[in-house]
């Protein structure tokens, strides 16, 4: 009978230690349920925005704007049209791409690391083709073809997620890295005189 | 058998309890530091490497004298003396100095490069550059996000002209202590290409200026008589919303 209980408890107490050390705080970029448009929160560390139920090459506009609100801006360019959206930070907006009403490519900006760090894509998609931004402000991206999701980020922080339709390198820089500002060669920086 | 079980339990709830503790002063620190700022190194004069490396995380590289690497400490000192917060920035970036003299134009020189510091004639730079560098190192880390929640459309680019200015360049507005301001540009158009340079962002120097000029709160003088940079009166109240950004989440409350 001591036996059984001090069994119990040893189990209990190592199932304890396992939640609090192994279970807790993983951010996976696990889609779940259908979701709701988020308001824009003041608090960067909250998510705010529902790009990463979007699935390109089948969300339509009225999928977009079911998921996440009613864009900011709209502008149409031939058969393709553009919808920016506010994000916590008014230097950036979030783009969707739709082409003949299906999203081709949509790209939400990240302030917290509640889409995962860059470590965890790396293991769930595989070897990525580098790229880096045009913007001197931009960090570098980590595109992972096959899987129709990019990142760019820094030091394993995710500042910026693509969504896109899965396709090949010269599909990709031909149709979506050039109107993102992505090159395969770094920017020069400069020195600065004091 | 009853004490042995007792035992057990004891020494599980002692573990589980010292590691939560323990989790928890780590984010306290780490995520949330304030209080005292980093004490001066007594080693300083025997071994400057080992305070820089010690105290701040930052390796040296290239031919710099003793002399020049404790005055590298004391630039760096001057504010993580006063600040813990700047201080856990700095050792969480760890950030290498380096030599470069290919760099371009004569004199005092420095880049950011993949989060290091480069540096060109350190022995004429002014005691405030490496600071400013601190700035872009902590961009180009995308440190605590810093620089991708720091509101330059928001806040920054409306301050005034007391502040901030366009002049010298093709629009964009810099926090005006910025010496290349005619050196932007987009990375999408280029309306001056013999002037422009990829680098100099608006957003990225205002970011890495505002830091710096946190730490001079009066007034601050041109930071070069070549070049763009233009004296702020009262950096404290010309440029308020800056300086707040930076005082709450730089440098942890800690004011010069």
């Amino acid at each position: 009978m001591r036996k059984k209980i001090f069994v119990i408890v040893l189990i209990v107490f190592i199932g304890i230690v396992f939640l609090l050390f192994l279970g807790g705080d993983k951010k996976k970029p696990v889609k779940q349920t259908a979701p709701t448009p988020i308001p824009i929160p003041s608090d960067f560390d909250k998510n705010y925005s529902n790009f990463n139920y979007l699935s390109p090459g089948k969300s339509t506009y009225n999928d977009v704007v079911s998921i996440n609100g009613k864009p900011k801006t709209s502008s149409a360019f031939g058969k393709k049209t553009k919808l920016t959206y506010l994000t916590p930070n008014q230097d950036y907006e979030n783009l969707v791409v739709l082409d003949n009403n299906t999203v081709t490519y949509a790209y939400e900006y990240v302030f917290s690391t509640y889409r995962g760090v860059l470590s965890e894509y790396l293991k769930t998609y595989g070897n990525p083709l580098k790229l880096y931004s045009k913007d001197p402000d931009g960090f570098d991206w980590y595109i992972f073809l096959g899987s129709g999701i990019g990142v760019e980020a820094a030091d394993n922080l995710v500042t910026r997620v693509l969504y896109f339709i899965p396709q090949d390198k010269n599909s990709f820089m031909t149709n979506i890295a050039k109107d993102v500002g992505l090159s395969e060669t770094p920017i020069e920086e400069i020195g600065e005189p004091f | 058998m009853r004490n042995i079980t007792v035992i057990i339990i004891l020494f599980l709830s002692f573990f589980i309890l010292a590691a939560s503790a323990s989790a928890f002063v780590i984010e306290t620190v780490i995520g949330n530091p304030t209080g005292e700022g980093l004490p001066r190194c007594t080693t300083l004069d025997a071994n400057p490497r080992g305070c820089l490396s010690n105290d701040l995380n930052i390796t040296v590289t290239g031919s710099f004298t003793d002399d020049q690497i404790r005055s590298i400490y004391n630039d760096f000192w001057r504010v993580a003396g006063k600040s813990r917060a700047y201080w856990e920035l700095l050792k969480e970036a760890g950030p290498s100095v380096n030599e470069d003299n290919s760099l371009p134009g004569e004199g005092c020189f420095a880049k950011v490069e993949n989060g290091n510091i480069y540096i060109q004639a350190y022995n004429k730079c002014s005691d405030t550059l490496l600071i400013h560098e601190s700035g872009h190192v902590f961009a180009g880390k995308n440190s605590r996000y810093l620089i991708r929640r720091f509101p330059y459309e928001d806040e920054i680019k409306n301050s005034g002209a007391a502040c901030v200015e366009d002049r010298c360049n093709n629009g964009h507005a810099f926090i005006k202590t910025y010496s290349l301001r005619d050196k932007s540009c987009d990375s999408t158009s280029n309306p001056y290409p013999e002037k422009c340079t990829f680098g100099v962002s608006p957003k990225g120097e205002s970011f890495a200026e505002a830091l710096v000029d946190y730490t001079t709160p009066g007034r601050i003088g041109r930071r070069s008589s070549t070049y763009c940079s233009v004296a702020i009166e009262n950096y404290k109240s010309d440029c308020k919303n800056a300086y707040a950004w930076m005082r709450d989440n730089v440098f942890g409350g800690a004011e010069f």
